[in-house]
């Protein structure tokens, strides 16, 4: 137990000014230095040459986000499953039934999941 | 008792949301049927509670929840059954029921009919809270209810002008009366600490309470009371009340809102009899008010109106027998004249009815064989009215007159006897202008002359067997009576205050009952000289002897016209000041100056909600470092 | 764990069961989605009557991280009341929007449930636990209409700025550990109490103030109310002005008197200013707009401004708790009144024209098109003012005294003054229901449905009850503070 001193509020307010400052400082330093024209053109992607056809950015399939967030989700499962394999025999029969309660929660999510149709690739 | 009890004013209430509700859509034309079910219901409940409270030495009280606790302001929902709440229960729902049935027959048609249902269901349970409440505030909370559901009801045909300033003259008259008696409950609450009754009369019992303090309370309760049950001088509603439908006249202005001051004085009668000056006091406004009333209703050419002032004359005879704490005679007068009030109301009601609505008895006559049965019911109820033996009137109003004498009081005596001379003369005068002698009639409406419908009559003979009965089965012999053994109870601690012993029977009161069956007698016999030998000169000259007094007593003393002159006025001229200077100059322009204060702030705040998410960002960052240098700093 | 701790979070099961039973049922309903409804209903009123149940039994579980006891149990009945007034209020709403989805009653589920724990609670981190199994549900319902823009930017700033004050509370609950070494309220408690108040303890008490602070939207932590109650669906955003709301204050009374007994002198001062601060930027922004929906955001805010006045009392009047029952019976008059006010608008958004936009002109003759829903509107209104006869009188008549009782007596002038300017904007909305004609006359679509009504009725009898007869909530609020230490 650390006792309450004022070491601590100097780590705390240093901690919390710089914080502030580095925040502050960075947003004022690039307003002050970049270079700003007030031309309309500067606004445009591209001054001279060919406007662009069609949007920059390219969306993914919706379908990559929705398996690698399911696939998160079981990722972490199975690493919740390393220390309770570990300590399973202190952990006795109450330890096991726990285990399987959560395996099956998220088994209803994946449940879920299944029927709303996430793993189907059209 | 403790789930019987709630039950009485429950199910009016429940009639009441049932028929406001579905009326307009579902009921309609039989929206009578839950709320005299209802009625009824209660009746029967209030029986059984009569039969649990008869002979039992003290009050049942039945505390439902605790409603408003503030610090030691605790006012319970409580119920308090004794003897004289459950007379009260009986009056109200018996007399009630009778009424919510003829109401059936008279306001056949009408396009507000389950409107006026609801309303009277509403009535009967405010009615019946303010009986059976167990403490000054849910009297006070009835008090005003009932005073709400009269003012909707005395304006029920709100499209007439009439009726519709007759329900605000009502409202604003009590709220005179009112404004007392909420100063006497807060006194009350002050003096006590306590508003239950048996709290309050116990501490009075005790003594020590200063009289001032009693007589301020007294006096400030019967102010309330002079409002509601319509003593001079704020008596003046009760007859531009009339405007209202007849059975709320026999209901409300009849039979029981008006007796809710007698009940309340009754109710409090521990404090009175602890204030002799209060007890004076009322019993003067009630002697007073006896006759005074009495004196306009002889010249009244409205059969509703005569009712009126004879309403208010009855009651001032029950404040005079509170007066000189004849407790239970009052409540014993307040039980017979519901009964017969409510007969001849419903009567003149029927009499209206049958001619299509007129009210003018110079326009009717000679009806007798046309509706026998309103007629004959009409005349048990003005005997009973006139106080001629043995019908009810005359039992109560003689037990008034003979403790009266018998207490010393001659003088209120006399007063009280000239008074029954005059109610004998207009009650007869009303019956033979109305059913004897020619038809005055327009030939147009003796067409349609028909005797009322069923559900009309039977209440009427209902109440015509009471008016007959009810006063020698409950008052013989006088002061002794079952009645009087059946009260006893409530008022036994304020008769031991005042040290009233009970007297046995006795010639003297032989002596004054035939006294005042002469006097009633005598004021028949002068009426029928009046209006069926001599009825088109006696009366002309008998007003022309008498020009001055006559006139004013056809301009009901003209207390209207004093009041417009002085109070009304004022107030209008007062009023008009305090717009003119105080509302337009000094609040106008302070809220002006308050609202131009908090657009301008609005103005200062608006710009930092921008919308932006960063923005909203950075101020609780603002707020966060404001706090924490707060912090840090003190 | 035994199954002994079980016990305490039955309610809590009974619902998280039913979230998941949602879940599972959700697919293989097609159009008709009446038997999620009726399971999450069901759920909370099922939570609510074993919470009742459950009264009487003083227990902890999970080794003294949550606890059962009158107070957690007075919170648990009051979100299950308003989850289930809002399950009812939301399937007509949601048809009108075309997203009824079952999805939509499983988040409100896990919302109740973190707030239940919130309250019930003993425990730093379960605090914590629940507070973000509540604020996550609830960024989630924000954006439920997905498709229009409005609740996708209430979503992401709800979202952005919650994440912002779940870290400064997160912060806060750091320093407390680290000065004493736990996270349980009571030995925190005793542990700063033993080391005295410092600097260090006041800077925790002030993190913990302000993230718990942005929940129940103090200001100057509120600014994204406003624009997330307007931008949700409009049955969510009566469930967060009465929900979280009162799960916030659940927390906040527990944390800031148990585990900042020691800096109680500091709180006390910073909840009056930031009482004062918050009712007049409420009722100053209240004032000023147009759109009833917006107001009756920044209304909320203002309510909030008069609980932390009784919070500051409660700081001040050391052992006297007669500031914390009121704060309680508050918030159960608060949770009728409001949400009554919002299904109002749900109502109307489902039955009006499309170009119903909840702004003042739309309300004009109102009383006419749909006298009923004028009528509850108007007795809401009366409420959220203080008119005596409803709960909202009541309510503020305890708060107020008992500002007094603690020798704040200016404060409470201060509070009573700013419920006079809310009557302003509040009656305003009644004038225009009944003595403004609409510029353009609408037909009304279609009759209310079922649940919506009942919900409107019930949260209309809420109101006219705890006016009427405040004893019962009274007596609650009364016998679960007093058994709050014990």
């Amino acid at each position: 137990m650390i006792s309450p001193s004022v070491d601590l509020i100097v780590q705390f307010g240093l901690m919390f000014a710089i914080g502030a400052i580095v925040a502050v400082a960075l947003i004022t330093i690039a307003h002050i230095l970049a270079p700003t024209s007030k031309n309309p053109n500067k606004g445009l992607p591209y001054e001279c040459g060919v406007l662009p056809d069609g949007d920059a950015r390219l969306p993914y399939n919706v379908h990559f986000y929705l398996v690698a967030v399911l696939f998160v989700l079981f990722d972490l499962e199975a690493v919740f499953m390393y220390p309770w394999a570990v300590s399973l025999a202190k952990l006795g029969t109450v330890g096991l039934i726990e285990m399987f309660l959560f395996i099956f929660i998220l088994l209803v999510g994946y449940f879920y999941a299944w029927k709303k149709g996430v793993l189907e690739w059209e | 008792m403790n789930y019987v009890l709630p039950l009485i004013p429950a199910l009016p209430l429940v009639a009441f949301f049932i028929t406001l509700f579905l009326g307009k859509w579902w009921l309609k034309d039989s929206a009578h049927w839950i709320p005299i079910l209802a009625m009824a219901g209660s009746f029967v409940l209030s029986v059984a509670a009569f039969l649990a409270i008869r002979g039992e030495e003290h009050a049942m009280v039945v505390e439902l929840w605790r409603w408003i606790p503030v610090g030691d302001f605790q006012v319970p929902i409580a119920f308090q059954l004794d003897q004289l709440s459950s007379v009260m229960l009986l009056v109200v729902t018996g007399v009630g029921t009778l009424i919510f049935i003829y109401s059936k027959g008279y306001m056949h048609g009408d396009p507000g009919y389950y409107r006026f249902f609801a309303y009277l269901s509403l009535f009967a349970f405010s009615m019946l809270m303010l009986v059976l409440g167990a403490n000054y505030l849910l009297l006070y909370l009835g008090w005003e209810a009932v005073g709400l559901c009269s003012y909707y009801l005395i304006g029920f045909y709100y499209h007439k002008p009439s009726a519709a300033s007759a329900g605000k003259k009502a409202f604003l008259t009590n709220r005179v009366g009112d404004f007392g008696f909420g100063l006497g409950v807060m006194l009350i609450f002050v003096t006590f600490g306590s508003l239950d009754y048996l709290h309050v009369f116990e501490a009075v019992e005790h003594g020590g309470t200063s009289e001032g303090i009693l007589l301020a309370i007294g006096l400030l309760l019967f102010m309330g009371a002079m409002g509601k049950s319509a003593q001079f001088p704020l008596h003046v509603w009760l007859p531009d009340a009339m405007e209202g439908p007849t059975p709320v006249s026999a209901l409300i202005h009849a039979a029981t809102m008006v007796t809710a001051g007698v009940y309340m004085v009754a109710r409090s009668s521990v404090i009175f009899a602890s204030a002799p000056t209060a007890m004076l006091v009322v019993g003067a406004v009630g002697a007073f008010t006896a006759i005074f009333a009495a004196s306009i209703g002889l010249v009244q050419n409205d059969i509703k109106r005569v009712m009126a002032y004879s309403t208010v004359s009855q009651l001032g005879y029950m404040f005079m027998a509170l007066g000189i704490g004849a407790w239970i005679p009052a409540i014993f007068h307040l039980v017979t004249h519901a009964f017969f009030k409510a007969l001849l109301f419903l009567g003149s009601g029927s009499v209206i009815h049958s001619l299509g609505g007129e009210q003018d008895m110079r326009k009717m006559g000679g009806l007798a064989r046309k509706i026998p049965f309103t007629y004959w019911t009409l005349i048990a109820g003005a005997f009973a009215l006139a106080g001629v033996f043995p019908f009810a009137g005359f039992w109560s109003k003689d037990e008034i007159l003979g403790m009266n004498f018998k207490g010393g009081g001659y003088i209120i005596w006399a007063v009280g006897l000239i008074a029954a001379f005059i109610t004998a003369f207009y009650t007869f005068r009303l019956i033979f202008m109305t059913f004897w002698g020619e038809s005055r009639m327009d030939p147009e409406v003796e067409k349609h002359v028909h005797e009322s419908p069923w559900s009309m009559v039977v209440p009427l003979m209902v109440l015509g067997v009471l008016s007959v009965g009810a006063g020698a089965l409950l008052g013989i012999p006088p002061e002794g009576g079952l009645f009087a053994k059946f009260l006893e109870p409530v008022f036994e601690p304020a008769n031991q205050i005042l040290g009233v012993h009970h007297e046995a029977f006795a010639a003297i009161d032989v002596i004054l009952m035939i006294v005042s069956l002469a006097v009633a007698l005598s004021g028949v016999a002068l009426a029928y000289v009046f209006y069926v030998r001599r009825p088109d000169d006696l009366p002309q000259k008998a007003g022309a002897i008498s020009q001055p007094l006559y006139k004013a007593v056809l301009n009901k003393w003209y207390i209207d016209e004093i009041y417009d002159a002085t109070i009304i006025r004022l107030t209008i001229d007062g009023s008009r000041w305090l717009w003119r200077v105080v509302d337009a100059g000094v609040i106008d322009g302070a809220v002006n100056g308050v609202a131009r204060l908090w657009d301008i702030a609005g103005r200062i705040v608006s710009p930092f909600q921008t919308g932006r998410v960063q923005n909203y960002a950075v101020v609780m960052f603002v707020g966060l470092f404001v706090i924490v240098t707060a912090v840090i700093v003190f | 764990m035994t199954t002994q701790d079980l016990i305490p979070i039955i309610p809590e099961l009974i619902l998280v069961l039913a979230a998941c039973l949602v879940l599972v049922v959700e697919p293989f309903l097609k159009v008709d989605k009446t038997a999620n409804v009726a399971i999450a209903l069901t759920a909370l009123l099922a939570s609510g009557v074993v919470a009742v149940g459950l009264a009487g039994r003083e227990q902890a579980a999970f080794t003294n991280m949550i606890v059962l006891n009158e107070y957690a149990i007075f919170f648990k009945v009051l979100f299950a009341a308003a989850g289930a007034l809002t399950v009812m209020m939301s399937p007509r709403y949601l048809e009108a929007s075309g997203r009824h989805m079952g999805e939509y009653y499983a988040l409100l589920l896990f919302a109740v449930v973190g707030m239940d724990v919130m309250a019930a609670s003993r425990d730093l981190i379960a605090f914590y636990v629940g507070l973000e199994l509540m604020a996550v549900s609830s960024y989630l319902l924000a954006g439920f209409l997905r498709y229009q823009v409005r609740s996708n930017e209430a979503a992401m700033k709800y979202f952005l700025t919650g994440a912002f004050a779940s870290a400064i509370t997160l912060y806060g609950i750091s320093l407390v550990y680290g000065m004493t070494g736990a996270t349980n309220y009571e030995q925190v408690g005793a542990s700063l109490l033993a080391s005295g108040d410092s600097l260090a303890v006041g800077l925790a008490t002030a993190l913990v103030l302000v993230g718990m602070g942005f929940k129940v939207s103090v200001a100057p932590f509120h600014m994204w109310t406003p624009d997330v109650y307007q931008g949700a669906p409009t049955p969510v955003a009566a469930f967060f002005s009465v929900g979280p709301k009162a799960a916030g204050f659940s927390a906040m009374l527990m944390v800031f008197l148990t585990v900042f007994e020691v800096s109680s002198p500091t709180w006390s001062v910073l909840f009056i200013v930031l009482a004062i601060l918050t009712m007049f930027v409420g009722n100053a922004f209240a004032l000023t707009q147009k759109n009833v929906k917006r107001m009756l955001a920044y209304s909320s805010i203002a309510h909030v401004g008069y609980l932390l006045a009784g919070l500051g009392a409660l700081g001040r009047s050391g052992t006297d708790l007669v500031a914390g029952e009121s704060i309680l019976f508050y918030l159960a008059a608060y949770t009728f009144m409001n949400l009554g006010a919002f299904g109002i608008l749900a109502y109307l958004k489902t039955q009006q024209p499309a170009t119903f936009k909840y702004s003042l002109a739309d309300f004009a003759g109102l009383g006419r098109r749909s006298p009923w829903a004028a009528v509850l509107m108007g007795l809401f209104m009366f409420s959220l003012t203080g008119m005596p006869g409803t709960a909202g009188f009541v309510g503020k008549l305890y708060l107020f005294s008992s500002v007094v009782k603690a020798d704040l007596a200016w404060l409470a002038v201060i509070a009573v003054l700013f419920s006079a300017v809310s009557a302003y904007y509040y009656l305003r909305v009644i004038v225009y229901m009944f003595f403004r004609e609409p510029e353009v006359e609408y037909a009304t679509k279609e009759p209310i449905s079922g649940p919506l009504a009942a919900s409107l009725a019930l949260s209309a009898v809420g109101v006219v009850v705890i006016g009427l007869l405040p004893a019962w909530v009274l007596d609650a609020a009364q016998s679960s503070f007093g058994n709050f230490f014990g």
